[in-house]
């Protein structure tokens, strides 16, 4: 699926040593990136990148980054002599489905917290009557024998 | 124009969307929605005469599902960790959350957010654990996405910290 470029709406821009954009083509505009000028300084049209320009020159991937609304893009960063590209591929519908997983997985997983709570207030609760009910059976015991010793 | 990126971090559910929501919308639901990736809003703020741009990055929380991906991190200026008062294991993993960070990102400020202060009677932290991260110096605050309260406050503060470094 990766590999399906077609159906991930490619985009890329290059930007210039100085992070002013160089080159760029593709589908920009399934991104929202619109009106893209060459010089422009990359930093305020890409937000997202905010931190790849501090640092190491190490490229990488930045994985579901959501753009233009119900938007999402894998975002590649690599460096080369001359700059650094940035590279789109649309991932909106592995968001999605994603997002649908987690979104049971993780509403599962809060319940089984709340009943793992109500399970150990349940415990602390037995445990206090278990000792109440010792406290009650050992007076009960120290009466009858007081009462008791008369007969 | 200064600019700052700051980043939510903890385990699902505990809010970190709702105060970003919060902060920047002035908005709360109580529905659940989970996060998946990121997503980045701005907020402008005036500090003192200094105008900063913050850039706040709503992570997708650790869960079965995902780890965190330290890609995200890179060049951040400062963090929240953010755990649920109402639930103890998002405090636990939070700790273990700062380790992993502290590894990727170096010393860069952060806050500890525990969430959820409208539901104190809720609440079920260890004392214990609690008096132990007070006492590292860290700095901890209680805030409500739902009521709002010291949402605000974190995110100057939070900001405020990140100017100073
Ligand atoms: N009572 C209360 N609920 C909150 C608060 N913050 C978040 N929530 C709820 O907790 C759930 C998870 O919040 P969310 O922001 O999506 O958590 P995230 O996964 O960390 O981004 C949602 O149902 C929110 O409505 C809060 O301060 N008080
Ligand atoms: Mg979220």
């Amino acid at each position: 699926m990766a590999l399906n470029f077609e159906k991930r709406s490619v985009a890329f821009c290059f930007l210039d040593q100085d992070y002013q954009i160089n080159r760029f083509g593709g589908s920009l505009e399934t991104y929202g990136l619109r009106d893209l000028q060459k010089g422009q300084h990359a930093e305020n049209v890409f937000p997202f990148l905010e931190g790849i320009f501090i640092g190491s020159r190490q490229s990488g991937l930045m994985r579901h980054v959501a753009l233009e609304s119900s938007v999402f893009a894998d975002v590649h960063y690599i460096f080369d002599e001359n700059g650094l590209w940035i590279v789109f591929l649309d991932a909106t519908q592995e968001v999605e489905r994603l997002t649908l997983m987690q979104q049971r997985g993780n509403e599962a997983n809060l319940l089984k917290e709340k009943i793992n709570q109500l399970n150990l207030q349940l415990e602390a609760a037995n445990s206090r009557i278990e000792n109440l009910q010792a406290e009650l059976d050992s007076r009960e015991k120290v009466d009858c024998e007081h009462t008791c010793e008369g007969k | 124009m200064i600019k700052k990126k700051i980043c939510m971090l903890g385990v699902f559910a505990v809010g970190k969307t709702s105060l970003v929501q919060r902060f920047v919308k002035s908005i709360f639901s109580d529905k659940y929605l989970t996060t998946v990736g990121v997503k980045i809003d701005k907020k402008t703020l005036d500090l003192d005469g200094t105008t900063v741009d913050v850039m706040l990055w709503d992570l997708q929380g650790e869960d079965e599902f995902q780890e965190l991906q330290v890609s995200y991190l890179r060049g951040t200026s400062g963090y929240f960790l953010v755990a649920d008062g109402t639930r103890a294991f998002s405090f636990d993993r939070a700790l273990l959350l700062k380790e992993k960070v502290d590894k990727v990102v170096g010393d860069v400020p952060f806050v500890m957010l525990i969430n959820k202060a409208d539901l104190t009677d809720q609440w079920e932290l260890d004392e214990a654990k609690v008096e132990e991260v007070l006492a590292k110096n860290w700095s901890v605050m209680k805030t409500s996405a739902k009521t709002g309260e010291n949402v605000e406050k974190a995110f100057h503060t939070l900001t405020m910290m990140t100017l100073e470094q």
